[in-house]
C-alpha cells in the first residue's frame, strides 16, 4: 500500500506549493488552449466555403473549447498518468495524496476528496443556478419584457434550465456517492480512481463553459436544445453543446465507475441482500447514466457536425430531420428525469430507519422499485412527443409503460410509510427533510400521470404544468433529499456541527415556500401559460406575481442554508460528537474524519444495516477481518 | 501468496477483477454509443425527408470501406493470436503478434482518414452522407482509443521484461487480466465496425 | 391492538376526506375542467383531467394522514433512545398495494387509450402524416402554419388562401395540417382542446369538431425564440352561413396574395439552415 506522504520541505516558499499540475495551471493552460484552439479554428475557418459566407465561425469555438479542455485537464494532471502508461509504466496510484489543503485544488484519487470537491462544486453552482431563477422570476412580475431584453431572458431561462440538469444529475450522487459508496461497500477506494477524480472536474467545467454563452449572444433553446432553433442560434449554442457534451461524458463515467466499484469492491460478506439501500439506488442511477447519457453525448456530436461540418441531421430540407434530435435527446432524457430521483429516494430509505428506529420495511421491494424503475425509464421517451406527430400508433404502448412506472414508484412509498408505522420517531432535521421529500415528490409524481395520458397531456404539454412537474420532481424530490442527506452526513464528512436551529428554521421556510412557489404554477400551467415565455396574458399576472414574491423569499431561506454552511463549516467549526444519530451504518462505525484508506484492514460484514431492534443483532462489521479476499459474497 | 499482493492500494483480486467488470461495463455504455448512430441511420433512412436520404450521386467508397474493416478484422485475428501466444507462455510471439495489432488498428485509423480525403462527395450531400461520415468518424474515435489501450499493454509487457514470465506474479495476473479486457471489447469494437461497414457500404 | 385502532382512525379521517375531496372534484370542478366543453376532444380532455383528478386526490390524502399520524403519534423525545418493534415488512400488504397500484394504472392506461383511439379521433393530439384515429366523412381541411412569430392558415378547398386568422364553422370535423417553415413551434388551441407541433417539413394532422359557437384562444407551446410568448391571437367557431361569407370575402381580399404564394404542398421545405461552419 502506498500511503507514503510527500511532504514538502519547510524551506520551501509559500507560492511554489502553486505550481505544479493543479486547478490554477489548469485554469491558465484552459484559457491559452482555447486561444490557441480558437486561432487555429479561425484559419480553418477562413479556408472554407460555407464559412466565409457567415459571420460567425463555429470551428473556432468548439476548437477552442476542445484545446481549453485539453489544457485544462491536462494542468490538472490528469494526462500524467496515461503518458506513463503509454510508456509502458506499471498501475500504480501516486495521485494518492493523503493530507493538506492543496488535495482539494488537484486530481485526488482519495474519494472522500472528491466527495467534497463534488460538494462544493454543487453547492456553488447551486446558487449560480438559483440567482438565474431568481432573475427570472423578477423579469415575470410583468406580463411583457420590462427587465431583460427578451433574449437575454431565454439566455437565462436556458442557463438555470441546463445548469440545474448538469448539476443536479451529480447533485446526491456525486458528493455522497463518491463519499459514501466505498465506505458503505466496505472498500478503501472506488474501483476507478483517477475516472472518479476526473468527473469531478468535468463538473466544475461544465457550468463554467455554459456559462460563457452569455459572452457568446447567448442561447434561446432552454435546456432541451431543439433544432431547427439551436441552427439558428448564436455561437452561444456551441457553450450550450459543449458542457453538454462534458456532463454527459461525466455521468457515463460515473455510471461506470460506480457500477465496476460495487460489482468487485465489496467487502467479505457484503452480499446484495445486506448492500444498503443508498448504494442500491445508486446502482441504479449508475445503469441509467451509463447507458442513456452516450446517447446524449453522440446526438450532441451530431449537432456539432451539423454546426461545423454542414452535415443536416437535424434540419428537415436535406435529409435529416427534427425528430432525430428529440427523439435522441429524450432517449438521454428520460432516463435523466430518474438520474434525478433514484439517488433521492436512496437518501430518503437509508435515512428514514435511522430516525424511526426500525428495520427497513419491505428492503426487497425497495430494491425491486428501484431497479424496476431504472428498466422501464428506458421505454417511455415518447411521451415527451406525444403531439410532436411521430408514431401515433405507437402512443397507447408509451402511455402504458409510463404509466406503469408509478407503480415501483410505489414501492417505495409503501416502503416509507411501512417504516414509519409504529415506529420510534426522532424528528430530526435530515428526518423532516426526508418526509418533506416524499410529500413533494408524491405531488411531482401524481401531476406526472397527468402527462403520462395523452388526452390530458394534450391540454397540459409544454405548460407551466410542466414546469411545476418537474420542479416538484427535482427540486421538491431531490433537491430536498439533497438537504436530507447534507444535514445527515455533514458531520461525518466534516467532523463537524452545523446550526440546528438555523437548520430548522430553513427546513420549515423552504418547505412552505417551495410548496406556495410552485403550486400555483399548475394552476398557471392548466390556464394556459406556456413554459418558457417571456410574455404571458395579463389575467395570469396575480399568478405570477405571487409565485415571483414567494420565490424571492423561497431564495432567501435557501441563502439561510447557504450561510450555515458557511458559518459552520468555516467559521464555528464546531466538531461533531462520533456518530450523533446512532446510527448502525458501516461510515459512523469509522474514526472522523476518516482515515485515508478508510479501513486498516478490510473488514467483514456480518450483518445488515438496519437492524434497529432486533434482538441479539450483531454490529454491521468485525473490523478484524484477516487477508480474507475482497469483494466476495 | 500472490493473493495478497496489493496493486493500487487494494487486493490484487479487486483489480483483476475491475478489469473483467470495467470491460463488460464499457462495452454496455458503448453499446448506446453506437445505437445511437444506428438509429440515425435507419430513422433518416426510414423517413428519407425531400427525398434528400440517399441522392444517387452520393457513393460510398467500398475500395475503402472493405481495406478499413479488413485492416480491423486482421488485427482482432492477430490479437487473437497474441493472446493465445501469452496463454502458453510464448512472451516473443506475444510481442510481436500485440504489436502487429496495434499498428493494424492505427492503420485502420489512417486509411479512415485518407479516405475522408477521397469521399467524392461532401457531409451536407443529404443525410446518408451526413451518417456516413459521423458513424465512420464515431468509429474512428473509439478505435484510436483502443490502439492507445492496447499500447499501453504492450508497452507495459515490453517494460516488464522478464519478469513476467512467472505466471504467479502480480503483473503478469495483471497483465493477463488487462489482454482478456482488451480483447472483449476490441471484437465487440470490430464487430460493430464490420457491421456498420455493412450499413453503410452496401445497404446505404 | 392499538396500531389495529389506528388503522382504522386513518382510514376513516381519509375516507371522509377523499370522498369530500372526489365528490368536489366530480361535481364542483369537473363541469369547469380545462380546457371547457367546446368539442369532443376537449371533452375528453377535461374529463381526463376530472378522472385523473378524482383518482389522484384519494392518494394525496392517504399518503400525507399517514405521515401526521405516525409523526403525531410514534414520536419519541429525550435523550434515551428506544428502539421500534423489528418489522421488516408485511407480504399480503405489499402484494395488495402493487395490486391495488398496478390495477389503477392498468385502468388509467386503457381509459387512455380507449379516448385516444375510440372516442375523440385523437383526442386532440398532432398524430403526423399518417393518422391512426380517422373520422368518417369529408372534413374540412384546414393548413396551420407556423413561422416566427406568428400562426397563419391556408384553406386548400378554397383556393388555397392564406389568411390571418383562423374561422372554423360550427358542427364540421375539422382536419388541421399543422406545419412550419421555420423552427418548431406547437399549435395550442386551448378551448379546441388542440396541440399539434408544427414542425418543419412535416405534416402533422389533427382532427377537432367545433360545437359551440364564440372564440378561442391560439398559443405556441413549443420555445420558438424570443417572441414565443407573442405567438398568441384567437380564433372563431362560427355559424356555416357565416363561415362561407368570410371564406369568401378572405378569398376576394388575398386574391393577390394567394397568387403569389407556393403551391399548396402538405410540407414546405425551407432551405436549410446551413450554419456558418
Ligand atoms: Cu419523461
Ligand atoms: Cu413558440
Amino acid at each position: 500500500m502506498q500511503t507514503d506522504v510527500i511532504a514538502a520541505p519547510a524551506s520551501r516558499p509559500a507560492w511554489r506549493g502553486l505550481i505544479g499540475f493543479n486547478l490554477l495551471t489548469g485554469i491558465v493552460l484552459g484559457i491559452v488552449g482555447f486561444a490557441v484552439g480558437a486561432w487555429l479554428g479561425g484559419m480553418i475557418g477562413d479556408g472554407l466555403r460555407w464559412v466565409g459566407q457567415s459571420d460567425e465561425n463555429d470551428i473556432a469555438i468548439f476548437l477552442g473549447f476542445a484545446l481549453g479542455l485539453v489544457g485544462y485537464f491536462g494542468g490538472l494532471g490528469f494526462f500524467n498518468y496515461p503518458i506513463s502508461r503509454l510508456l509502458g509504466h506499471p498501475p500504480s496510484l501516486r495521485e494518492y495524496d493523503s493530507e493538506g489543503w492543496g488535495r482539494y485544488f488537484r486530481m485526488c484519487t482519495d474519494h472522500k476528496v472528491v466527495g467534497i470537491q463534488y460538494l462544493v462544486v454543487i453547492l456553488i453552482f447551486f446558487f449560480v443556478a438559483g440567482f438565474n431563477a431568481m432573475m427570472i422570476r423578477t423579469e415575470l412580475l410583468r406580463p411583457s419584457p420590462s427587465i431583460w431584453p427578451a433574449d437575454t431572458y431565454l439566455t437565462l431561462v436556458g442557463e438555470h434550465g441546463t445548469m440545474m440538469m448538469v448539476l443536479m444529475s451529480a447533485a446526491v450522487i456525486g458528493p455522497f456517492g463518491n463519499y459514501l459508496i466505498p465506505i458503505m461497500i466496505g472498500a478503501r477506494r472506488m474501483a476507478f480512481p483517477r475516472i472518479e477524480s476526473m468527473t469531478v472536474w468535468m463538473t466544475l467545467a461544465a457550468p463554467i463553459v455554459l456559462l460563457s454563452a452569455i459572452g457568446l449572444g447567448g442561447f434561446p433553446t432552454g435546456w432541451t436544445g431543439y433544432t431547427p432553433l439551436a441552427d439558428q442560434a448564436n455561437l452561444g449554442m456551441d457553450s450550450y453543446i459543449t458542457a453538454f457534451i462534458l456532463a454527459g461524458t461525466a455521468l457515463t463515467l460515473v455510471g461506470f465507475n460506480i457500477l465496476a466499484t460495487v460489482f468487485t469492491m465489496r467487502a467479505p460478506g457484503m452480499t446484495w441482500g445486506r448492500l444498503p439501500l443508498f448504494v442500491w439506488a445508486q446502482v441504479a442511477t449508475a445503469i441509467l447514466m451509463l447507458l442513456s447519457a452516450p446517447v446524449l453525448v453522440t446526438a450532441l456530436l451530431l449537432a456539432v457536425l451539423d454546426r461545423t461540418a454542414t452535415t443536416t441531421f437535424f434540419t428537415s430540407g436535406n435529409g435529416g430531420s427534427p425528430y432525430l434530435f428529440e427523439n435522441l435527446f429524450w432517449f438521454f432524457g428520460h432516463p435523466e428525469v430518474y438520474i434525478l430521483a433514484l439517488p433521492g429516494f436512496g437518501v430518503a430509505l437509508e435515512i428514514l430507519p435511522v430516525f424511526c428506529r426500525k428495520p427497513l420495511w419491505g428492503y426487497g421491494m425497495a430494491v425491486a422499485g428501484m431497479l424496476g424503475i431504472a428498466a422501464l425509464s428506458f421505454m417511455v421517451w415518447q411521451h415527451h412527443l406525444f403531439v410532436s406527430g411521430i408514431n401515433a400508433p405507437l402512443r397507447p404502448f408509451y402511455m402504458l409503460t409510463t404509466e406503469l412506472i408509478s407503480v415501483p414508484t410505489g414501492f417505495l412509498f409503501i416502503n416509507a410509510m411501512g417504516t414509519l408505522w409504529n415506529a420510534r420517531m426522532r424528528l430530526e432535521v435530515p428526518l423532516l427533510f426526508v418526509l418533506a421529500q416524499l410529500f413533494n415528490f408524491l405531488i411531482g409524481g401524481l401531476s406526472g400521470i397527468f402527462l403520462s395520458d395523452t388526452p390530458s397531456d394534450v391540454t397540459l404539454h409544454g405548460s407551466y404544468f410542466v414546469m411545476a412537474h418537474l420542479h416538484y420532481t427535482i427540486l421538491g424530490g431531490l433537491g430536498f433529499s439533497l438537504f436530507a442527506a447534507f444535514y445527515y452526513w455533514f458531520p461525518k464528512m466534516t467532523g463537524l456541527q452545523y446550526n440546528m436551529r438555523l437548520a430548522r428554521i430553513h427546513f420549515w421556510s423552504v418547505f412552505i415556500l417551495f410548496n406556495t412557489t410552485f403550486a400555483p404554477l399548475f394552476a398557471a400551467g392548466i390556464l394556459d401559460m406556456p413554459r418558457r415565455a417571456v410574455t404571458y396574458a395579463s389575467y395570469l399576472q396575480p399568478i405570477n406575481d405571487w409565485v415571483s414574491i414567494s420565490a424571492f423569499l423561497l431564495g432567501g431561506s435557501m441563502l439561510l442554508f447557504g450561510i450555515n454552511v458557511v458559518y459552520s463549516w468555516a467559521i464555528a467549526r464546531k466538531p461533531a460528537v462520533d456518530n450523533p444519530w446512532h446510527s448502525r451504518g458501516i461510515e459512523w462505525q469509522l474514526p472522523t474524519p476518516v482515515p485515508v484508506h478508510n479501513f486498516e484492514r478490510l473488514p467483514v460484514i456480518v450483518a445488515g444495516p438496519y437492524d434497529y431492534g432486533v434482538p441479539g443483532a450483531l454490529p454491521v462489521m468485525q473490523p478484524e477481518a484477516a487477508a480474507a479476499p475482497a469483494g466476495g459474497e | 501468496m500472490a493473493d495478497q499482493q496489493l496493486i493500487e492500494g487494494e487486493d490484487i483480486q479487486a483489480a483483476v477483477r475491475n478489469y473483467w467488470v470495467g470491460s463488460r461495463l464499457w462495452i454496455a455504455g458503448l453499446v448506446f454509443y453506437f445505437l445511437a448512430f444506428a438509429f440515425s441511420f435507419l430513422y433518416l433512412r426510414s423517413l428519407n425527408a425531400n427525398h434528400m436520404w440517399h441522392p444517387a450521386k452520393v457513393q460510398a467508397p467500398a475500395v475503402w470501406g472493405t481495406a478499413i474493416v479488413a485492416a480491423l478484422v486482421v488485427s482482432a485475428i492477430v490479437f487473437t493470436i497474441a493472446r493465445t501466444a501469452l496463454e502458453r507462455n510464448s512472451l516473443s510471439i506475444w510481442r510481436w503478434a500485440a504489436l502487429v495489432a496495434f499498428l493494424l488498428a492505427l492503420t485502420a485509423a489512417a486509411l479512415q482518414i485518407v479516405e475522408y480525403r477521397e469521399l467524392g462527395f461532401g457531409p451536407g450531400a443529404g443525410g446518408f452522407a451526413s451518417t456516413f461520415v459521423a458513424w465512420t468518424g464515431g468509429v474512428l474515435v473509439v478505435v484510436l482509443g483502443m490502439a492507445y489501450w492496447l499500447e499501453t499493454i504492450w508497452a507495459t509487457s515490453i517494460r516488464a521484461g522478464t519478469t513476467l514470465a512467472d505466471t504467479s506474479r502480480g503483473e503478469r495476473r495483471m497483465l493477463a487480466a488487462n489482454v482478456e479486457g482488451f480483447g472483449a471489447v476490441w471484437y465487440f469494437v470490430v464487430a460493430v465496425a464490420v457491421a456498420t461497414y455493412g450499413l453503410l457500404y452496401w445497404v446505404g | 391492538m392499538i396500531l389495529r385502532r389506528s388503522g382504522v382512525r386513518i382510514g376513516l379521517v381519509w375516507g371522509v376526506l377523499s370522498a369530500a375531496t372526489v365528490l368536489g372534484v366530480v361535481f364542483g370542478l369537473g363541469p369547469h375542467m380545462p380546457p371547457g366543453q367546446g368539442t369532443p376532444q376537449a371533452v375528453d380532455q377535461s374529463t381526463t383531467n376530472t378522472l385523473m383528478t378524482a383518482l389522484a386526490a384519494p392518494v394525496l390524502i392517504l399518503i400525507p394522514c399517514i405521515f401526521i399520524y405516525c409523526v403525531v403519534n410514534f414520536r419519541q423525545r429525550g435523550a434515551q433512545i428506544q428502539d421500534g418493534p423489528p418489522v421488516r415488512g408485511h407480504g399480503p400488504l405489499q402484494l395488495g398495494w402493487v395490486a391495488i397500484t398496478t390495477v389503477l394504472v392498468l385502468f388509467l392506461a386503457g381509459y387512455g387509450t380507449y379516448t385516444l383511439l375510440v372516442t375523440s379521433t385523437g383526442a386532440g393530439g398532432g398524430q403526423g402524416p399518417n393518422p391512426v384515429a380517422v373520422p368518417g366523412g369529408d372534413p374540412l381541411q384546414v393548413q396551420v402554419i407556423g413561422q416566427q412569430w406568428d400562426f397563419t392558415y391556408r384553406y386548400p378547398g378554397y383556393g388555397g388562401v392564406e389568411t390571418t386568422t383562423l374561422e372554423l364553422p360550427r358542427g364540421q370535423m375539422v382536419e388541421l395540417h399543422v406545419t412550419s417553415i421555420d423552427v418548431i413551434h406547437s399549435f395550442w388551441a386551448y378551448q379546441l382542446g388542440v396541440k399539434a407541433d408544427a414542425v418543419p417539413g412535416t405534416d402533422n394532422i389533427v382532427y377537432v369538431e367545433p360545437t359551440k359557437l364564440g372564440s378561442f384562444q391560439v398559443r405556441c407551446a413549443e420555445l420558438c425564440g424570443i417572441w414565443h410568448g407573442n405567438m398568441t391571437s384567437v380564433g372563431y367557431v362560427v355559424s356555416p352561413s357565416a363561415f362561407r361569407s368570410w371564406i369568401e370575402q378572405q378569398q376576394r381580399e388575398w386574391a393577390p396574395v394567394t397568387k403569389q404564394l407556393p403551391p399548396y404542398a402538405p410540407a414546405y421545405y425551407p432551405e436549410p439552415v446551413v450554419r456558418g461552419g
